[in-house]
Protein backbone atom coordinates (compact mmCIF):
# COMPACT_ATOMS: atom_id res chain seq x y z
CA UNK A 1 0.00 0.00 0.00
CA UNK A 2 1.63 3.05 -1.05
CA UNK A 3 1.15 5.49 1.56
CA UNK A 4 0.93 9.43 0.33
CA UNK A 5 3.88 10.92 1.74
CA UNK A 6 4.10 14.94 1.67
CA UNK A 7 6.76 15.47 -0.99
CA UNK A 8 9.86 17.09 0.59
CA UNK A 9 10.23 20.56 -0.16
CA UNK A 10 12.90 21.76 -2.76
CA UNK A 11 15.57 23.36 -0.80
CA UNK A 12 14.56 27.13 -2.55
CA UNK A 13 11.25 26.05 -1.49
CA UNK A 14 12.30 25.63 1.73
CA UNK A 15 14.30 28.83 2.20
CA UNK A 16 11.09 30.76 0.96
CA UNK A 17 9.02 29.21 3.47
CA UNK A 18 11.70 30.43 6.81
CA UNK A 19 11.60 33.85 4.85
CA UNK A 20 9.39 36.62 6.59
CA UNK A 21 6.86 37.59 4.72
CA UNK A 22 7.35 40.18 2.22
CA UNK A 23 6.22 43.75 3.04
CA UNK A 24 5.06 45.11 0.22
CA UNK A 25 7.63 47.56 -1.92
CA UNK A 26 10.53 45.49 -1.00
CA UNK A 27 12.40 43.52 -3.32
CA UNK A 28 11.15 39.64 -2.62
CA UNK A 29 14.28 37.83 -3.14
CA UNK A 30 17.80 39.12 -1.19
CA UNK A 31 20.17 38.43 -4.22
CA UNK A 32 23.70 38.39 -3.41
CA UNK A 33 26.09 39.60 -6.33
CA UNK A 34 29.01 37.30 -6.50
CA UNK A 35 31.66 38.06 -4.61
CA UNK A 36 34.31 36.05 -5.67
CA UNK A 37 35.46 37.71 -8.87
CA UNK A 38 36.12 41.01 -6.67
CA UNK A 39 37.98 38.98 -4.51
CA UNK A 40 39.97 37.87 -7.11
CA UNK A 41 40.59 41.16 -8.23
CA UNK A 42 41.74 42.82 -5.19
CA UNK A 43 44.35 39.58 -4.55
CA UNK A 44 45.83 40.47 -7.95
CA UNK A 45 46.08 43.93 -7.38
CA UNK A 46 48.23 43.25 -3.66
CA UNK A 47 50.32 41.18 -5.18
CA UNK A 48 50.98 43.80 -8.25
CA UNK A 49 51.46 46.40 -5.25
CA UNK A 50 53.73 44.25 -3.51
CA UNK A 51 55.81 43.19 -5.89
CA UNK A 52 56.02 46.59 -7.81
CA UNK A 53 55.93 49.53 -4.97
CA UNK A 54 59.21 51.48 -3.87
CA UNK A 55 58.14 52.74 -0.40
CA UNK A 56 58.08 56.35 -0.43
CA UNK A 57 61.71 58.43 1.01
CA UNK A 58 60.77 61.29 2.47
CA UNK A 59 63.09 62.68 -0.17
CA UNK A 60 63.39 66.52 -1.24
CA UNK A 61 65.87 68.70 -2.61
CA UNK A 62 68.12 71.47 -1.48
CA UNK A 63 68.29 74.20 -4.01
CA UNK A 64 70.82 76.38 -4.66
CA UNK A 65 73.34 78.41 -7.66
CA UNK A 66 76.01 77.25 -8.42
CA UNK A 67 78.41 80.37 -8.03
CA UNK A 68 79.35 82.32 -11.05
CA UNK A 69 82.63 81.74 -12.37
CA UNK A 70 81.23 82.19 -16.06
CA UNK A 71 82.20 85.02 -18.55
CA UNK A 72 79.27 86.93 -18.72
CA UNK A 73 77.69 86.76 -15.21
CA UNK A 74 76.50 89.26 -13.41
CA UNK A 75 80.11 90.07 -11.55
CA UNK A 76 81.51 90.88 -15.07
CA UNK A 77 82.21 94.08 -15.74
CA UNK A 78 80.24 95.93 -12.95
CA UNK A 79 81.10 98.04 -10.13
CA UNK A 80 79.92 95.64 -7.66
CA UNK A 81 83.09 94.02 -6.05
CA UNK A 82 82.17 90.16 -5.36
CA UNK A 83 83.98 89.30 -2.34
CA UNK A 84 86.19 86.47 -1.54
CA UNK A 85 84.05 83.08 -1.19
CA UNK A 86 83.75 81.61 2.25
CA UNK A 87 86.36 78.24 1.98
CA UNK A 88 85.05 75.33 3.54
CA UNK A 89 87.54 71.92 3.48
CA UNK A 90 85.96 68.77 4.34
CA UNK A 91 89.23 66.19 5.18
CA UNK A 92 88.60 62.47 6.43
CA UNK A 93 89.27 61.99 9.79
CA UNK A 94 90.93 58.42 10.87
CA UNK A 95 89.29 55.03 8.88
CA UNK A 96 84.97 55.78 9.90
CA UNK A 97 84.08 57.23 6.50
CA UNK A 98 81.56 59.39 8.14
CA UNK A 99 83.62 61.23 10.36
CA UNK A 100 85.49 64.42 8.84
CA UNK A 101 87.43 67.53 9.70
CA UNK A 102 85.68 70.70 8.78
CA UNK A 103 87.84 74.07 8.02
CA UNK A 104 86.38 76.75 7.39
CA UNK A 105 88.81 79.72 6.35
CA UNK A 106 91.78 78.20 8.52
CA UNK A 107 89.25 77.39 11.30
CA UNK A 108 88.36 74.42 12.92
CA UNK A 109 84.89 73.17 12.95
CA UNK A 110 83.25 70.92 15.77
CA UNK A 111 80.82 68.74 13.34
CA UNK A 112 77.72 70.20 11.03
CA UNK A 113 76.49 72.00 13.78
CA UNK A 114 79.99 73.82 14.42
CA UNK A 115 80.11 74.96 10.32
CA UNK A 116 76.44 76.11 10.80
CA UNK A 117 77.23 78.21 13.63
CA UNK A 118 80.17 79.21 11.38
CA UNK A 119 78.20 80.44 8.23
CA UNK A 120 75.44 82.29 11.46
CA UNK A 121 79.07 84.05 12.77
CA UNK A 122 79.74 85.00 8.69
CA UNK A 123 76.26 86.30 8.43
CA UNK A 124 76.38 88.15 11.31
CA UNK A 125 79.56 89.88 10.64
CA UNK A 126 79.06 90.49 7.67
CA UNK A 127 75.34 91.10 7.01
CA UNK A 128 73.04 90.11 4.96
CA UNK A 129 74.17 90.71 2.00
CA UNK A 130 76.90 88.35 2.22
CA UNK A 131 74.30 85.74 1.26
CA UNK A 132 73.82 87.15 -2.38
CA UNK A 133 77.22 88.13 -2.18
CA UNK A 134 79.28 85.85 -1.00
CA UNK A 135 79.44 82.48 -2.51
CA UNK A 136 80.59 79.13 -0.36
CA UNK A 137 82.87 77.12 -1.44
CA UNK A 138 83.16 73.80 -0.25
CA UNK A 139 86.59 71.24 -0.74
CA UNK A 140 85.92 68.28 -0.42
CA UNK A 141 89.63 66.40 -0.28
CA UNK A 142 89.97 62.79 -1.49
CA UNK A 143 88.35 59.98 -0.04
CA UNK A 144 85.20 62.02 1.07
CA UNK A 145 82.01 60.92 -0.03
CA UNK A 146 78.90 62.25 -1.02
CA UNK A 147 76.81 62.32 1.72
CA UNK A 148 79.60 64.82 3.88
CA UNK A 149 79.80 67.10 0.99
CA UNK A 150 75.70 67.32 1.03
CA UNK A 151 75.37 67.73 4.65
CA UNK A 152 77.67 70.67 4.64
CA UNK A 153 75.76 71.85 1.52
CA UNK A 154 72.56 71.97 3.59
CA UNK A 155 74.76 73.90 6.69
CA UNK A 156 75.57 76.43 3.71
CA UNK A 157 71.98 76.50 2.91
CA UNK A 158 70.20 76.48 5.83
CA UNK A 159 72.17 79.48 7.25
CA UNK A 160 70.98 81.24 3.82
CA UNK A 161 73.57 81.40 1.67
CA UNK A 162 72.08 81.59 -2.21
CA UNK A 163 75.55 80.69 -3.62
CA UNK A 164 77.26 77.22 -2.68
CA UNK A 165 79.70 75.51 -4.91
CA UNK A 166 81.47 72.51 -4.85
CA UNK A 167 85.18 73.05 -5.65
CA UNK A 168 87.34 69.77 -7.44
CA UNK A 169 88.82 67.68 -4.54
CA UNK A 170 92.24 67.71 -6.31
CA UNK A 171 94.51 70.49 -6.96
CA UNK A 172 95.90 72.44 -4.02
CA UNK A 173 94.72 73.16 -1.09
CA UNK A 174 94.23 76.72 -1.97
CA UNK A 175 91.58 77.20 -4.61
CA UNK B 1 18.51 7.13 6.57
CA UNK B 2 22.09 6.13 7.21
CA UNK B 3 24.92 8.41 7.84
CA UNK B 4 22.24 11.58 8.84
CA UNK B 5 20.75 13.88 7.44
CA UNK B 6 22.04 16.54 4.81
CA UNK B 7 25.03 19.00 5.65
CA UNK B 8 24.19 22.56 5.83
CA UNK B 9 26.40 24.27 3.02
CA UNK B 10 29.25 25.91 4.88
CA UNK B 11 28.80 29.95 4.46
CA UNK B 12 31.88 31.80 5.37
CA UNK B 13 31.47 34.92 5.85
CA UNK B 14 34.00 37.22 3.23
CA UNK B 15 32.94 40.62 4.39
CA UNK B 16 35.97 40.74 6.58
CA UNK B 17 38.17 39.57 4.30
CA UNK B 18 36.65 42.20 1.65
CA UNK B 19 37.67 44.89 4.07
CA UNK B 20 40.97 44.07 5.28
CA UNK B 21 41.88 43.41 0.87
CA UNK B 22 40.48 47.07 0.72
CA UNK B 23 41.95 48.42 3.32
CA UNK B 24 45.35 47.14 2.17
CA UNK B 25 44.82 48.29 -1.64
CA UNK B 26 44.07 51.53 -0.77
CA UNK B 27 47.26 51.44 1.61
CA UNK B 28 49.43 50.56 -1.18
CA UNK B 29 47.62 52.94 -3.40
CA UNK B 30 48.21 55.97 -1.38
CA UNK B 31 52.15 54.60 -0.45
CA UNK B 32 53.58 53.56 -3.18
CA UNK B 33 56.16 55.45 -5.40
CA UNK B 34 55.45 54.49 -9.08
CA UNK B 35 58.82 53.30 -11.22
CA UNK B 36 59.99 56.29 -12.63
CA UNK B 37 63.62 56.35 -14.86
CA UNK B 38 64.18 59.67 -12.94
CA UNK B 39 64.17 58.09 -9.36
CA UNK B 40 66.79 55.37 -9.50
CA UNK B 41 66.71 53.56 -5.80
CA UNK B 42 69.78 54.97 -4.03
CA UNK B 43 70.57 55.74 -0.67
CA UNK B 44 69.91 59.21 -0.11
CA UNK B 45 72.08 61.54 1.77
CA UNK B 46 70.33 62.14 5.67
CA UNK B 47 71.96 65.91 6.21
CA UNK B 48 71.61 67.06 10.07
CA UNK B 49 68.95 69.37 10.35
CA UNK B 50 68.11 68.88 6.61
CA UNK B 51 66.51 71.64 5.15
CA UNK B 52 65.68 69.34 1.84
CA UNK B 53 62.02 70.21 0.60
CA UNK B 54 59.13 68.29 -1.88
CA UNK B 55 60.09 70.29 -5.39
CA UNK B 56 57.79 69.41 -8.25
CA UNK B 57 58.99 71.81 -10.88
CA UNK B 58 58.59 70.24 -14.37
CA UNK B 59 61.39 72.55 -15.87
CA UNK B 60 64.33 70.37 -14.80
CA UNK B 61 66.56 67.43 -15.54
CA UNK B 62 67.51 64.67 -13.03
CA UNK B 63 71.02 63.31 -13.22
CA UNK B 64 71.23 60.07 -10.98
CA UNK B 65 74.53 58.85 -10.12
CA UNK B 66 74.40 55.10 -10.05
CA UNK B 67 76.19 53.13 -7.75
CA UNK B 68 77.03 49.55 -8.03
CA UNK B 69 74.44 47.05 -6.40
CA UNK B 70 75.52 44.76 -3.45
CA UNK B 71 75.78 42.07 -5.56
CA UNK B 72 78.44 43.55 -7.73
CA UNK B 73 80.54 44.83 -4.74
CA UNK B 74 80.28 41.21 -3.48
CA UNK B 75 82.03 40.30 -7.01
CA UNK B 76 84.44 42.82 -6.87
CA UNK B 77 83.78 44.13 -10.09
CA UNK B 78 83.21 47.32 -8.17
CA UNK B 79 83.06 49.49 -4.63
CA UNK B 80 80.31 51.13 -2.66
CA UNK B 81 81.96 54.13 -3.05
CA UNK B 82 82.47 54.29 -6.55
CA UNK B 83 79.74 55.39 -9.34
CA UNK B 84 79.04 52.82 -12.13
CA UNK B 85 77.42 55.08 -14.27
CA UNK B 86 75.01 57.91 -14.61
CA UNK B 87 71.47 58.06 -16.01
CA UNK B 88 69.76 60.57 -17.19
CA UNK B 89 65.83 59.76 -17.97
CA UNK B 90 65.95 56.53 -19.53
CA UNK B 91 69.73 57.68 -21.19
CA UNK B 92 72.53 55.74 -19.62
CA UNK B 93 76.40 57.24 -19.76
CA UNK B 94 79.29 56.03 -18.61
CA UNK B 95 81.39 57.61 -16.03
CA UNK B 96 84.26 59.49 -17.82
CA UNK B 97 81.69 59.74 -20.69
CA UNK B 98 80.84 63.60 -19.88
CA UNK B 99 80.63 65.38 -23.35
CA UNK B 100 77.41 63.86 -24.86
CA UNK B 101 75.61 64.20 -21.06
CA UNK B 102 77.03 68.39 -22.01
CA UNK B 103 75.09 68.12 -25.12
CA UNK B 104 72.37 66.05 -23.81
CA UNK B 105 71.58 69.10 -21.26
CA UNK B 106 72.36 71.61 -23.67
CA UNK B 107 69.31 69.91 -25.90
CA UNK B 108 67.25 69.37 -22.58
CA UNK B 109 67.28 73.27 -21.78
CA UNK B 110 66.96 74.38 -25.14
CA UNK B 111 63.51 72.47 -25.38
CA UNK B 112 62.51 73.02 -22.07
CA UNK B 113 59.87 75.93 -21.66
CA UNK B 114 61.98 78.48 -19.81
CA UNK B 115 65.49 77.98 -20.35
CA UNK B 116 66.65 80.76 -17.94
CA UNK B 117 65.07 78.61 -14.91
CA UNK B 118 65.99 75.21 -16.43
CA UNK B 119 67.94 73.67 -13.27
CA UNK B 120 69.43 70.24 -12.63
CA UNK B 121 68.47 67.93 -10.08
CA UNK B 122 71.73 65.83 -8.98
CA UNK B 123 71.22 62.69 -6.99
CA UNK B 124 73.84 59.91 -5.92
CA UNK B 125 74.09 57.70 -3.30
CA UNK B 126 75.22 59.25 0.12
CA UNK B 127 78.11 56.97 0.12
CA UNK B 128 79.23 57.37 -3.19
CA UNK B 129 82.96 58.99 -3.13
CA UNK B 130 82.92 62.68 -4.25
CA UNK B 131 85.47 62.04 -6.60
CA UNK B 132 82.09 60.32 -8.76
CA UNK B 133 80.05 62.96 -8.63
CA UNK B 134 82.36 65.83 -9.03
CA UNK B 135 82.34 65.63 -13.14
CA UNK B 136 78.62 66.32 -13.27
CA UNK B 137 79.42 69.75 -11.33
CA UNK B 138 82.18 70.03 -14.28
CA UNK B 139 79.40 69.14 -16.97
CA UNK B 140 77.08 72.00 -15.71
CA UNK B 141 79.88 74.34 -15.77
CA UNK B 142 80.13 73.44 -19.25
CA UNK B 143 76.61 73.58 -20.28
CA UNK B 144 76.41 76.92 -18.49
CA UNK B 145 73.62 75.72 -15.85
CA UNK B 146 74.24 77.19 -12.63
CA UNK B 147 70.96 76.19 -10.53
CA UNK B 148 71.05 72.92 -9.22
CA UNK B 149 68.90 71.11 -6.49
CA UNK B 150 70.52 68.22 -4.36
CA UNK B 151 68.38 65.55 -3.46
CA UNK B 152 68.53 64.61 0.13
CA UNK B 153 66.04 63.23 2.95
CA UNK B 154 63.71 65.68 4.04
CA UNK B 155 63.51 66.18 7.55
CA UNK B 156 61.06 64.55 9.65
CA UNK B 157 58.32 66.95 9.04
CA UNK B 158 59.61 68.95 6.60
Amino acid sequence: MATDYPSQPEPDEKNEGRKRPSRPGRPTSMSQPPLTPLIDVFLFLIIFFLLSCQFHQAEGTIPANLPNTLPGGPGEGSAMIVPDPIRITLTPAGDEADTVLIDGDGRKMDGMAGLFDYFQECRARYGDSVLDLRPVMIKPRAGIRWGCVVDAFNQAVRAGFKQVGVAPSGGPATY
Amino acid sequence: MAGGGRRNPLNVNLTPMIDCTMLLVIFFLLTTQMASPDFVSLRLPRPHSSVAREHQAGNKAVINVVPYDDSQIASGAGRDDQAMEYRLGTEHYQVGDLNKLVDRLNFLRSISSDPKEFMVQIRSDARIGFVEVEPIFQVLQQAQIQKVHVAAVRAPGG
